[in-house]
């Protein structure tokens, strides 16, 4: 009996080795392998062991569906080189159904079986999908085994922009596979290039904007591993739509996150005071005064209101809205009316120098050296009065020993 | 035990008055149902102005540092409690609203009394003040061994004043530049009067707000609790400590009313009882020998 079935095993791997060369196939990957059927398996035909190699590398294996449009039903080992999950098909593919998959009727074998096909086939080497509508369809089904590993993402994005969109009934939201890949699998955010090309799939004009900006010029051109790429300021999992109520009053962090941090600006020569200033001055308080209080309703300027959202550029760059010449004109997006010297108002973020501000500096000084003085004399003075007080009122209901403590003597 | 020197004795003033302001003195002295002697040392009029400052004050105080630190504890329960940064602004635009009604207000008072019946307050500095200053912290460092004696006001009172009425300008001006930035810097040609103003604003607040809580706090509150700008009323052995001069005068010129002797020449002869030697003189009935005369510049009330 154990000789049988181990002499049937043979001739079943021997079976599938000579399909494999006969349909001209890539060698099996290892990678991608089932759980091997074991020598006690009852046979092994794909038919059977549901080897999904056993069809699935054949490279012009299609699948249709209802309305005509075919898709691809070849793997291809090599894409899943590298890939961050090495486990098996049916880790993922497990909402396909068991082999022969319930609803697919074989109805083209000689894509499989070429050998037998003999030219008076009349059908096209392609299998009828049913069990879905289109490919969006199958791929949406099988991203939902994400969720087998990945719970937390899936809590994640449960906030999501994408995911309301998609909600809304939009199939061509984002899911997992679109930013992560199928097959290839890894670190989306290697390079880091990567994120914004991806973002870039269907933000387009978004993207165009963001490469010319400071940032995303240094992103491209040094992959500058400091600058903020999409999902540093909108996030991966919870992507925050910039209508979102907190999208706004949370942007001055966003921003200062990184310009308010000196190991990361000074590689640039940036300053970071940028933030202190811009929260001590009207505009900014009002802003994370309001942000702290849990208001929503932020009618203040924030960075992007000035500098631009994914148009920023520096302020020595003569497109940028923060250039002085055009000032004035960034001003008046709010401030209707305002004359030439209105932007002086503001001072660029610098803490008034001798040089940029002499009255301002000057202001500032007087007040820091006579407040201080002013209140070191009234202390002075006040302790110097309340302390004669003391002294005569003593004097004047004299204890025991007055003698001793005439503080007239004593001061002479 | 040697006795400390006696650098200088009662003040005596000569001094020409008008029948009006003598009637005036006059009635400023009472005695109280229970035969407590008191001086109307404030009118109804400057009461109320000083309540009226005092709550505009507090109010611009809290609604402008909570703004300046709204990061802070206090700043933060006080915005929340008026409903955020927002609300704070405008409350602080309102209490300075008025306070500015206020300052116009005291503005006309002022040349009312001046222009008008030839009235000079006693709030208008003199050297006087500044030979006080020095005497009394000669005093208080035990280098001579009597207090200078007060008029109406002495100069921690004027000093004081002087100082609220400057900080005031500044602020209700630096204020009101901030209220219209935009219209502003139509008119003017810089831009940088606007962050200007906003310092200036922000520290002389900071300087009032401290001088208030020291200096202020320590005269009227710490000191000796001193109720008559709310009452309007300070007892006469009160006024013998901190004002002798100005209840000689009301004394002297009350009495001469009475014993209706016209034209008036009062001399007034101030004594500080503050000093523990001094009362044992008065006590004694024992006159001082006048050593200084001082004259008050400008007219009395």
């Amino acid at each position: 009996m154990m000789r049988y079935r181990y002499f049937l095993s043979l001739l079943a791997g021997l079976f599938v080795l000579g399909l494999t060369f006969l349909n001209d196939a890539m060698p099996l990957p290892v990678l991608a392998q089932e759980p091997t059927p074991t020598a006690s398996s009852s046979g092994s035909s794909p038919h059977q062991t549901g080897d999904c190699l056993g069809c699935h590398s054949n490279p012009g294996m299609l699948g249709r569906f209802a309305d005509g449009k075919t898709m691809s039903l070849y793997y291809d080992p090599q894409e899943h080189e590298g890939s961050d999950h090495i486990d098996g098909c049916r880790s993922c593919h497990d909402v396909q159904h068991d082999y022969p998959h319930e609803n697919s009727q074989a109805q083209s074998c000689t894509v499989c079986h070429t050998q037998f096909f003999d030219g008076d086939f009349q059908g096209e080497p392609v299998f009828e999908i049913t069990a879905y509508a289109d490919e969006r369809a199958v791929v949406m089904d099988i991203n939902s085994s994400c969720h087998k590993c990945h719970q937390e993402k899936f809590q994640e994005i449960t906030d999501s922009e994408h995911t309301r969109v998609l909600e809304q009934g939009n199939r061509f939201a984002p899911i997992c596979v679109d930013c992560h890949g199928g097959h290839h699998i890894t670190s989306p955010n290697e390079p880091r290039t990567k994120v914004a090309e991806m973002c870039s799939k269907c933000h387009m004009s978004v993207y165009t904007t963001y490469a010319t900006s400071v940032h995303g010029e240094a992103l491209s051109a040094e992959s500058n591993p400091d600058v903020p790429t999409c999902s540093n300021c909108h996030g991966s999992h919870v992507v925050e739509g910039p209508t979102h109520i907190d999208f706004r009053a949370d942007s001055i962090g966003l921003c200062g996150n990184c310009h308010a941090d000196m190991s990361l600006m000074n590689k640039y020569g940036i300053s970071t005071n940028v933030f202190q200033t811009y929260l001590d001055d009207f505009h900014g308080r009002t802003v994370d005064s309001s942000h702290k209080a849990g208001e929503v309703k932020i009618a203040k300027a924030t960075c992007y209101d000035c500098h631009g959202v994914h148009n920023i550029q520096s302020h020595e760059n003569k497109l940028s809205s923060v250039y002085p010449a055009n000032l004035q004109k960034t001003c008046q997006q709010c401030h209707t009316e305002v004359g030439i010297t209105f932007p002086q108002a503001w001072l660029s973020h610098y803490s008034p120098t001798w040089e940029d501000a002499p009255l301002l500096f000057l202001v500032n000084n007087f007040y820091k050296f006579f407040i201080p003085a002013v209140m070191g004399l009234f202390v002075v003075y006040i302790a110097l009065d309340a302390a004669r007080r003391v002294i005569d009122r003593y004097k004047k209901n004299p204890g025991p020993s007055v003698e001793a403590s005439d503080p007239q003597q004593a001061g002479k | 035990m040697p006795k400390p020197k006696t650098e200088k004795s009662p003040t005596v003033i000569k001094q020409n008055i008008f029948y009006r302001d003598a009637a005036e003195a006059a009635k400023r002295l009472r005695v109280s149902s229970i035969g407590i002697r008191y001086v109307i040392r404030f009118s109804l009029g400057q009461r109320i102005e000083h309540i009226a400052l005092l709550l505009s004050f507090t109010v611009l105080a809290l609604t402008g540092l909570a703004q300046s630190y709204y990061d802070s504890l206090p700043g933060g329960l006080i915005l929340t409690l008026l409903g955020g940064i927002d609300t704070s602004r405008q409350v602080h635009h309102v209490a300075s609203f008025f306070l500015g009604i206020q300052s116009l207000y005291h503005i006309a008072i002022f040349v009312d009394g001046a222009f008008v019946h030839r009235r000079f307050g006693k709030m208008l500095p003199a050297w006087r003040d500044v030979t006080d200053a020095v005497q009394l912290m000669k005093f208080n460092a035990g280098l001579v061994s009597r207090r200078p004696i007060f008029d109406r006001f002495n100069f921690e009172q004027k000093a004081e004043y002087w100082a609220l009425v400057l900080g005031i300008f500044i602020m209700g001006l630096t204020g009101m530049m901030q209220m219209f930035p935009a219209q502003l810097t139509l008119i003017l040609p810089a831009g940088w009067v606007i962050p200007v103003s906003r310092t200036l604003h922000f520290w002389q607040a900071v300087l009032m707000v401290l001088a208030v809580l020291t200096w202020h706090f320590y005269h009227t509150v710490l000191k000796k609790l001193n109720l008559s700008i709310f009452n309007g009323k300070m007892t006469v052995e009160q006024m013998k400590e901190e004002h002798p001069l100005e209840l000689a005068y009301l004394e002297q010129a009350s009495a001469a009313i009475e014993n209706k002797r016209w034209p008036l020449e009062i001399e007034i002869q101030a004594e500080n009882i503050y000093d523990a030697e001094s009362i044992t003189r008065i006590e004694n009935g024992n006159a001082d020998e006048v050593v200084s005369k001082n004259h008050i510049e400008g007219s009395v009330e």
